[in-house]
Formats: structure tokens, C-alpha cells, sequence
């Protein structure tokens, strides 16, 4: 036999499980926009019934059912989903930082056009035939210096330009350790609150949330692997090593190296090198190591064929006034060797007359002006390639690798676009579901309202029925 | 399978596919703007490999015809200097021819003398004849008078050396006719104009009409003879540069064509693709208008 009061004991627990449910689709309905949230659901069970005991049996007549009970708040994710997402996340930023270096790279070029060091470079040579045309003039001479200086300055620009995105990209570098410190140190604080919560049998829904956040922005930095730890603790691994295990983190740090002084980055409990295979980081180091560095050497390849060859030819000519130049202080036409020192010979700027146009005969000789404007048309660098080829290959391989990257990078975006539908299809909040489910239980708690009221008006029938007897 | 959509991906579609139909409006836009359908290398890697080869090369055929002005220049003064001196020693010739007349007055002979003379001291001038402020028959010494008469002959100041100019890629002229071989040497008598010039006045003034008739005549003869093959020879390097020049307009042209072709937008092209982005991009903005406010709220 139950209780008397047993009928509102059952009202009462489905109160509560719906008051619950409504709780958990306001939580999701205020989260619908918080892109790292995954929806919850409220996980319903009826209450163990009891045996209802009868004349015949002991163990009784039926089981009556005692009500419903919120067992637990489930978060809805799909761990494969979770782990594409985190890859082609780290994929992504790889790309994007390519990409966007690439093209500050083919930026600096300035190409096609009037501007860019490819013009300027056959205006140089066609100064010297300027030259060759009119050498005992002194104003085809200062055009030639003028021009030169012109060239002068967009190589040098070039060459600067290519080194200041070596810079920022080497500050940015030592900057993303701190970051990745603080991710792996905020993860490592995360897993041991949520390895208490879950063994006391809890679900930490909302920062196993968060923490698969954080994995994700570090995953952006650098290749990251999960495990998956007891009470539900993650060890993260960088490598073969785990950069998080339960609630430790290891930090990274930057050390300088290398010729140019440049940052790079190791685990700092023991010094030993840190495996980067991809990311934010890993593209960053290989444009500034590889990419922009090989760029530098094209243009400084450039830039001392130019010197070298110019001044040999030079060195053999005689200045307007008759004398050879060689020995003397207009030997060169160049001084320098690279983007950084390349000049003008300051004695010729200060004497135009020494520049060396003449090759044996008198000032109306142009022959090695003539010589110097033909060195366009030979293979001077390498051996193998003009001047001119040798730069158009430059630029053009940079902008197929531009335009290569760019593409990558929309592949890599729609796949993460796609993946992102995905998680958002099992984990995303649809506020016309939370809708339906807020009726529904809204529904289910005036039901369970009502019932308690009958079930009231039952008692009272039943005390105010039976008379005085028992009244004192 | 069905998807389920979330209202957060819904908006996040719009974003996306409104964030794409505005990138590529605007980039047809830049386009439009500057003129340029490759505004850097990535936009056309092929196309910036031939525009920097046409740009650089137009730039050189650009100064390969400059060089053709200023030789054309050079070459045109010589041919007509060149005529002129001829001209002038057809009338010394005239003026031999009238002095071996043994008709003539001695005193009348003297007279002719002193146009002589003159014709001497004018074609001492045209073989000093400058282009700007360079002489055109002293070599390489553009800068030295060529001719001085000192002493009753001549001085050459100049030297032989032809002075070579590009005109195209591997392609040169000489630009001038050098003094000594124009106007020197000339003859049986290995004389030089101006000094043959200053004997037939000497002849003149001294009656040898013996002397007027034979070697003087021969060795003016000679003269006009080597003249106008100098004239000849510059003449026929005067019309190569012309036909040189045609070449060059055509490459120009053609390289202009190609850097066009490489680098520019097609403009009608261009304006038809921007109004269809527009259409899209207006109507993607229509289609997200109405779609995202729609939610169940509406209508409980």
C-alpha cells in the first residue's frame, strides 16, 4: 500500500525534471551564438518503482511507478567531428599566414608595371646607350648617375622591404610563445577542475567547452596530438612530447641563433628542440628561414652580377679626358656588393668626366658605354641567365606560389567550413528545437501543477467528508 | 542525412557566402579602377612574365629609335655638307676651265684667284661643320676643330675612328664620315682638297695655264669623285636607318599589343562581369534580409 501523500511525491519529481529541462534550454537558447558552446540535453529517467504489495504475493500485486528524475545533463559532441575540426584548423592558419606573406612578398615587387625593379633595371642599361650616343655630353653623363641611383634605390627598397617582413614575422614568432604558454597553462588549469567535477560523477559540460576551445587556438599555432585521460583530463602532445598532461604544462621558450639573430623556439624544462610540423608557427619560421631568405639571395644574386660585370667592363675604359681608368680612383662604376651597400662610385658622381665611355679614342668614342648597355643580352648570372630572365623567373615563381597558397587556402577554407557545418549540425543550437521543447515541458510542468491541485482537492474531499468523528 | 541547421550557421553561410560576392565586387572593381586586369604577379604568374619581358624590351626599342633620331641627325648634316663641298668644287672646276682660257687677261685671272680663295676659306668651313657642338668629320675628336690652315696647308686634328652606335638588339652603324678620308689623300698626287683649292688660286694668280689644264683638273676630278662616293656611302647608311627605324615602330607597336595584351582589362568584359557581381551580391543581400529574422518566435 503507498502512501497517502505518494501521488504529489510523483508531481513533484515531475516538477522538477521539467523546471530542469527548461533550465538547460534557457542555457542553450542564451549560448545560441557563442560559436565554441555545444548544446546540452537533459537526460530523463523514471524513478525506480516500487512493488506494490497485494493479498496473494509478497513480492506484490504490480510495480508502481514513483516518477521521473533528471539524471544528468549530457553535452552533445561528436569526438571525430571535435578532432577534424582541430586539424583543419591548424591546416588553415598555416595557410593563412603563408598566404598573406606571400603576398606582401610579391607586394614588394611592385610588378607589372612602370615602378617595379624590372623597368628600372632597362632603363639603366639604356642610359649606357644613352651614353654611348652622346658621350662627350655631360648631361647623358648626370642622366646615367641620376638613373643609376634611381635603380639603386629600388633594389635597396626591395631588398629592405623583403627584410622587414623577415623582422616582423621573427617578433611575432618570439611573441607566440607567450601565447602558447598561456593556452597551455589555462588547459592544464581547466583539466584538473574538470577531473574533480567528473570524479564526483558530474559532467563539466561548459569547460570541457571551453577547454576544447583552447585546444583549438592552440592547434592553430602549433601541430598538437589529444589523449584522452581518466576523469575525463586530456594530455596534449607537441611531438612526442606532452606540452599539457592532466593538470601540468610545460613551457616553451625562444632562444636567438643563426646569423641573422633570429628567434627559435624549445621546450624549456631540458633545452632540447621542439618538433613544429605545421601551423601558425611553422609557417612563419619557413617563410622567414626559407622562403624570404631565398628571395634575398635571388635579388642579391642579381645586384652583384650587376656590380661585378658593369665594373669589370668599366675597369677597362678610358674617362673623357683620355686616361684608363684602371688603377684610379674612377675604376669602378660601382661600389658595394649587395642590396644593402650597392652606390654610385662617389668619385664619379663628384666627377662625371671620369665615368669611362671611351674605349681607346677621343671623347666622341662611346664604345665601352656601348660594351657596359650590352652586358643586358649576356648570361651574367650564373652563366645561364640574362639579367632580365633571371628576374622575370623571380617574380613569376613568387606569384604562382602566391596564387597557389591563395587556392590552399580556399580548399583548406571550405573544408573547415564544412566540418564546422558538421559540428554544428550535432553540437549547434536550433532555437525552433529549443522552442518546441520549451512548450513541451512547459506543457509537462503545468500537467505536473495540475495534478498536485487534484490531488489536493482529493485529500480535502477525503478530510472534510468523513465528518466529526475523532474532533474533540 | 539530414542536416541539422543551427541559427548561428545560418548566419554564418550568409556572412560567408555575402563576405565572397563583396571580395570578388571589389576586385573587379580594382580592376576597373586602374585599367589593369593583373594588378600583382599571383593574379596572372604567366601574364606578369611577359609583361615585365614586353615592358623592359619596349623601353629598349623606345631607345634604339632615340639613337636612330640623333644618328639620322648626323648622317643627314654629313650627306648635305658633303653635296655642299662638292658643289663648291664643281665651281672651282668651272673657274679652272674658265682660267686655262688663253684668252684671258692676266689681271682677270687674278681676280678668279681671289674667288678661289674664298671657295677655299668656305670649304675649310663646311669640313668644320658642327651637329649641336660636336664636329662631325674629326673621328672620335668630337670636340677638336678638325681643320686648321696654317702656313699655306692644311692640319687634321681629328683621328680615322668610326663611330659605332646601336641601332637594335645586336645591331650597329657607324655614325660619321671621318675628315681625313673624305677630304685628304685624294689624287695622283696624293694632295688634299683644300690644298688643290689653294693651287688652282696659286695657278691663277701666277698665269700657269700649262698647270691649270693637266694635273689640276685630274686631281679636282678626283676629288668630287671621292666626295661623292663619302656622300654615297653616307646616304646609303641614312636610308638603312630609315628602313631600321620602320622595323623598330613595328616592334614597338607590337610590344605595346603585348603588354596591353598581358597587363590590361578588357573593359567591356570587365564592366559586364561588375554588373553581374552587383546583381549577385544585391540579391544575396535580399535573400539574407528576409531569411535570417525567420524563427519559430514569429508565429507562438
Amino acid at each position: 500500500m503507498s502512501s497517502t501523500f505518494f501521488g504529489l511525491q510523483i508531481a513533484s519529481s515531475a516538477l522538477h525534471a521539467s523546471r530542469t529541462a527548461l533550465e538547460v534550454i534557457g542555457h542553450n537558447v542564451a549560448n545560441a551564438s557563442n560559436p565554441a558552446y555545444s548544446r546540452q540535453r537533459v537526460e530523463l529517467v523514471t524513478k525506480p518503482a516500487f512493488p506494490h504489495p497485494s493479498a496473494n504475493s509478497s513480492v506484490g500485486a504490480f510495480q508502481l511507478g514513483s516518477g521521473v528524475e533528471a539524471r544528468s545533463i549530457l553535452r552533445m559532441v561528436d569526438n571525430f567531428v571535435v578532432d577534424l575540426l582541430r586539424t583543419q584548423r591548424n591546416n588553415l592558419s598555416d595557410a593563412s599566414i603563408s598566404g598573406n606573406i606571400l603576398r606582401q612578398v610579391e607586394g614588394v615587387f611592385s610588378e607589372p608595371g612602370e615602378s617595379g625593379l624590372g623597368a628600372q633595371i632597362g632603363l639603366f642599361w639604356n642610359s649606357w646607350e644613352e651614353l654611348s650616343m652622346n658621350p662627350e655630353d655631360i648631361v647623358s653623363r648626370r642622366s646615367l648617375i641620376q638613373q643609376s641611383n634611381m635603380m639603386i634605390r629600388a633594389v635597396a627598397n626591395t631588398g629592405k622591404q623583403l627584410e622587414n617582413i623577415q623582422q616582423n614575422l621573427d617578433f611575432d614568432i618570439n611573441n607566440t610563445v607567450n601565447l602558447i604558454n598561456t593556452l597551455s597553462s589555462r588547459i592544464a588549469g581547466l583539466n584538473i577542475k574538470i577531473g574533480e567535477i567528473s570524479a564526483n560523477g558530474n559532467n563539466p559540460n561548459d569547460l570541457m567547452d571551453e577547454r576544447d576551445e583552447l585546444i583549438n587556438q592552440l592547434s592553430e599555432q602549433i601541430n598538437v596530438r589529444i589523449w584522452n585521460d581518466s576523469n575525463d583530463m586530456l594530455t596534449v602532445f607537441v611531438g612526442n612530447k606532452a606540452i599539457v598532461r592532466r593538470g601540468d604544462a610545460v613551457d616553451l621558450e625562444s632562444y636567438t641563433a643563426g646569423a641573422h639573430g633570429f628567434h627559435y623556439i624549445r621546450w624549456s624544462d631540458d633545452s632540447s628542440p621542439i618538433s613544429i610540423q605545421s601551423g601558425r608557427v611553422n609557417a612563419m619560421i619557413d617563410m622567414r628561414d626559407i622562403y624570404i631568405e631565398d628571395a634575398k639571395d635571388d635579388l642579391n644574386s642579381i645586384v652583384s652580377s650587376i656590380i661585378n660585370e658593369v665594373n669589370s667592363v668599366h675597369s677597362t675604359g678610358l674617362d673623357l679626358n683620355g686616361n684608363p681608368v684602371i688603377g684610379t680612383a674612377f675604376e669602378n662604376f660601382f661600389v658595394g656588393s649587395d642590396f644593402n651597400d650597392i652606390a654610385v662610385n662617389p668619385a664619379l658622381e663628384a666627377d662625371l668626366n671620369g665615368i669611362a665611355a671611351s674605349a681607346g679614342g677621343g671623347p666622341g668614342d662611346g664604345e665601352n658605354a656601348r660594351a657596359i648597355a650590352a652586358i643586358k643580352e649576356q648570361n651574367i648570372i650564373g652563366g645561364s641567365s640574362t639579367v632580365n630572365d633571371f628576374y622575370r623567373s623571380l617574380v613569376s615563381r613568387i606569384g604562382i606560389d602566391a596564387k597557389a597558397m591563395r587556392d590552399e587556402y580556399e580548399n583548406v577554407e571550405t573544408m573547415l567550413y564544412e566540418i564546422g557545418r558538421w559540428r554544428d549540425s550535432v553540437s549547434g543550437v536550433n532555437l525552433d528545437e529549443e522552442m518546441v521543447s520549451m512548450i513541451q515541458f512547459q506543457h509537462a510542468y503545468q500537467a505536473a501543477s495540475r495534478l498536485v491541485r487534484t490531488m489536493d482537492e482529493m485529500l480535502a474531499t477525503l478530510l472534510n467528508e468523513i465528518g466529526t468523528a475523532g474532533r474533540r | 542525412m539530414e542536416l541539422r541547421i543551427s541559427q548561428r550557421m545560418m548566419s554564418e553561410m550568409m556572412l560567408r557566402d555575402l563576405t565572397k560576392n563583396m571580395s570578388s565586387l571589389s576586385e573587379i572593381n580594382a580592376q576597373l579602377s586602374s585599367g589593369k586586369r593583373v594588378l600583382r604577379p599571383s593574379d596572372d604568374p604567366f601574364a606578369t612574365h611577359k609583361a615585365i619581358y614586353y615592358r623592359v624590351d619596349m623601353n629598349a626599342v623606345g631607345q634604339y629609335r632615340k639613337n636612330i633620331d640623333g644618328m639620322k641627325a648626323w648622317l643627314g648634316l654629313s650627306d648635305s655638307t658633303l653635296t655642299s663641298v662638292v658643289n663648291t668644287l664643281q665651281d672651282v672646276r668651272e673657274l679652272v676651265i674658265q682660267g686655262a682660257n688663253g684668252t684671258l687677261a692676266p689681271e682677270d685671272r687674278r681676280q678668279l684667284a681671289v674667288i678661289v680663295d674664298n671657295l677655299r676659306e668656305s670649304t675649310i668651313q663646311l669640313a668644320n661643320t658642327k651637329n649641336g657642338d660636336k664636329y662631325i668629320f674629326s673621328g672620335s675628336e668630337t670636340i677638336t676643330k678638325p681643320f686648321d690652315w696654317v702656313a699655306g696647308n692644311i692640319v687634321y686634328n681629328g683621328d680615322s675612328m668610326m663611330l659605332e652606335k646601336n641601332i637594335g638588339l645586336g645591331a650597329s652603324m657607324g655614325i660619321n664620315m671621318c675628315g681625313d678620308s673624305a677630304f685628304m689623300n685624294i689624287g695622283p698626287s696624293s694632295d688634299n682638297i683644300f690644298h688643290i683649292i689653294h693651287r688652282v688660286a696659286e695657278a691663277l694668280r701666277n698665269n700657269e695655264t700649262g698647270e691649270l689644264q693637266g694635273p689640276i683638273l685630274s686631281d679636282i676630278d678626283s676629288a668630287i669623285m671621292n666626295l661623292l662616293e663619302a656622300a654615297g656611302d653616307v646616304g646609303a647608311r641614312y636610308n638603312r636607318l630609315l628602313q631600321m627605324d620602320s622595323v623598330l615602330a613595328g616592334l614597338e607597336e607590337r610590344n605595346r599589343q603585348e603588354l596591353s595584351n598581358s597587363e590590361d582589362i578588357d573593359l567591356a568584359e570587365a564592366m559586364m562581369q561588375q554588373q553581374m557581381k552587383t546583381i549577385s551580391f544585391q540579391a544575396a543581400l535580399k535573400v539574407s534580409s528576409q531569411i535570417l529574422p525567420a524563427t519559430l518566435l514569429d508565429y507562438i
